[in-house]
């Protein structure tokens, strides 16, 4: 762990300012004050591991606005903490590939069906089989479709999930119900260097490794009637879940970008207080190629769920022994939680265009908001929050209160608190896999060492981590998700 | 290979020491311990030849450039070494030689993604004696 934060009497420079809010007001270089969303228990995390330095570090960049926030499974990152929002105005401001991440466009697609817990009672071997056999998972797993040619994978990096609806995987309905519709414009795949094209090749359609996974669940319990029934939700009905990201194409082009920024930051003349925060204005040369090489990346990421959605729909069909159609099998919303977003948001009674940087957080908009389908807009967007394996996931809902506090975002999952050889060591003489089962929850990883490392106790309590969201008014919960089968890469 | 690399403590992620007699050994040190996370070594064969050529101003951007390119080869077209040499350095340009093959599902067990080598805590130092030291993250 970084040595250098070990207290967890609550420094007197953080100050409760609400239930769930402790703000870290204004000073030396900082522009903004930040604020943090935590319980008592979530903060005592919060001050050990140094992520509260890195809030403040962000808070010192030019162009920030409203405050440098840190939501409630934040932890330590590179430069900017996984877990963290930042907006930075358009025409003044930064934008910095180490406030998105590597993975760009790690996202989570919820999947509901018209089946019911009957429905799946003593099939989810079967099931979980199935997925295993047709959906390309793990490390070095090529994708079920040949190696794309230059010209298709372009297709892919500027039309995102429609692409992969064009090629027969889905419907355009899907696109309706993804953000940004699966594909966010400005998209140059002159952008994006030969080796990270060379890397995503191969790669649409596969799951890929870590805390990637596609999970079987049941709608344990609902708290949000009217949202849930709206999202198409009810209690004990039969869910599936995807979590993945860009793959490697995306990992390379903040790789790519980081290198570039480093450079470029100089000549900007901006004064990091971390290297890794190197960044440039948004609307340098710099800044609007990171961006759209970002959203390539993006777009990679949105087409390869959509693929992923086309084959767990068919393994599911092939593992009943039932006809797709008959399934009943539909989006309910797909989201990003690596993403810089160009958005407008209002700032001290002002209309702002600001770039909105989430890293480890996600969108959360609420009602009447034109980006989400007709249906929803009564409601708020949906926001997915995957937990770990063990527990549960979250179906919560975007709102007004988001759009004024938190550039309409939330939290993103549960948030690493074992280092994952701390991890390993916990899990030595166990049997990971035979405790979840006891628990009723089948797993099944590629990877030798992924279960160890992604055991429960591994990440922070997710039930907590919404329910701070939930108490801020941010992203009440509408439904409870319980796994019964996860496929781990 | 004992004393070529240790894991440190990471909350996230996989914080490596290298460490060589020398610069050479230092950086080949590198890429050891990189692959060795990627696959089982043992069971990759070295009938294929790389040759990575890196350009950087300090060691480690050198080791920083040369694990990437490790992992750009492995994510193109699945190369995995089983042994690396270090040709030259210097005139801020590095050149090392690989052997080893393409990735095949039958007979290569992978172990962990990596997803990036990272700038964080990246550093390398050398001592009176020569011998060097360093820490670098790996994304995971």
């Amino acid at each position: 762990m970084d040595g250098s934060h070990k207290a967890h009497a609550i420094p007197p420079t953080l100050i409760k300012s609400g239930e769930v809010t402790w703000d870290l007001p204004r000073t030396g270089a900082m522009r903004v004050p930040g604020r943090v969303f935590a319980d008592d228990v979530l903060l005592e995390d919060v001050l050990s591991d140094g992520s509260l330095s890195q809030v403040r570090n962000v808070a010192c960049l030019p162009g920030i606005v409203g405050r440098s926030l840190a939501m409630p499974d934040i932890h330590f990152g590179y430069g900017f903490a996984i877990g963290g929002v930042a907006a930075f105005s358009v025409a003044e401001g930064v934008v910095s590939p180490g406030g998105v991440g590597y993975d760009i466009n790690c996202g989570v697609r919820l999947l509901a069906t018209d089946l019911t817990l009957e429905d799946v009672r003593g099939r989810v071997e079967p099931i979980i089989a199935q997925l295993l056999r047709d959906v390309p998972a793990g490390v070095g797993s090529s994708g079920a479709i040949t190696k794309l040619s230059r010209q298709e994978l372009e297709q892919v990096l500027t039309t995102g999930a429609a692409w992969a609806v064009e090629q027969g995987f889905g419907e355009p309905h899907d696109l309706e119900h993804t953000e940004a519709g699966g594909r966010l414009p400005g998209a140059d795949p002159a952008r994006v260097s030969p080796r990270a094209l060379a890397r995503g090749a191969d790669q649409v359609g596969t799951l890929g490794s870590g805390n990637h996974f596609l999970e079987l669940q049941v709608v344990e319990e609902v708290f949000d009637p009217t949202a849930a029934s709206t999202f198409g939700l009810h209690e004990n009905a039969v869910t599936l879940m995807i979590h993945c990201g860009s793959r490697g194409l995306g990992y390379q082009v903040c790789d790519d970008y980081l290198a570039v920024m480093d450079k470029a930051a100089r000549t900007y003349g901006i004064a990091l207080p971390d290297r890794q925060l190197a960044c440039v204005p948004v609307e340098s040369e710099e800044g609007q190629a990171y961006l759209s090489a970002m959203a390539c990346a993006a777009n990679y990421a949105w087409a390869n769920r959509q693929m992923l959605m086309h084959l767990v729909k068919e393994a599911l069909a092939a593992a009943l022994s039932r006809p797709v159609q008959e399934l009943g099998v539909r989006l309910v919303y797909d989201v990003a939680h690596n993403i810089a977003k160009l958005e407008e948001h209002e700032v001290n009674g002002e209309r702002v265009a600001v770039c909105v940087h989430r890293k480890g957080a996600t969108r959360a908009f609420g009602p009447r908001s034109e980006e989400l389908p007709p249906a929803f807009r009564a409601v708020g967007q949906p926001v997915l929050i995957p937990g770990d394996m063990g527990t549960a996931s979250f179906v919560c809902r975007g709102t007004d209160v988001a759009m004024r506090e938190t550039f309409g975002s939330t939290c993103h999952g549960a948030g690493r608190v074992l280092s994952r050889s701390q991890a390993l060591k916990r899990a030595k003489g166990r049997s990971i896999d035979r405790e979840l089962a006891d628990r009723g929850i089948l797993v099944r990883a590629r990877g030798r060492k992924t279960l160890g490392e992604e055991m429960p106790e591994a990440y922070k309590d997710v039930d907590r981590v919404v329910a701070v969201m939930d108490r801020a008014g941010i992203s009440p919960r509408v439904a409870r998700l319980r796994p019964l089968g996860v496929i781990k890469g | 290979m004992t004393g070529a690399y240790v894991e440190l403590d990471h909350p996230a992620d996989l914080m490596l020491e290298i460490r060589g007699r020398n610069l050479h050994e230092l950086l080949e040190n590198g890429l050891y311990a990189l692959y060795d996370h990627m696959v089982e070594l043992s069971q990759v064969q070295g009938a294929d030849e790389r040759l990575f050529v890196v350009s950087e101003e300090d060691v480690p951007s050198t080791l920083r450039s040369l694990l990437q390119e490790a992992l750009v080869g492995f994510g193109t077209d699945g190369f995995l070494a089983c042994s690396a040499e270090v040709l030259s350095t210097g005139d801020g340009r590095t050149r090392a030689r690989l052997h080893g093959e393409s990735y095949e599902p039958e007979r290569h067990s992978l172990l962990t993604e990596i997803k990036a080598v990272t700038y964080h805590r990246l550093a390398a130092s050398e001592d009176p004696t020569g011998s060097w030291r360093a820490t670098v993250l790996l994304d995971v």
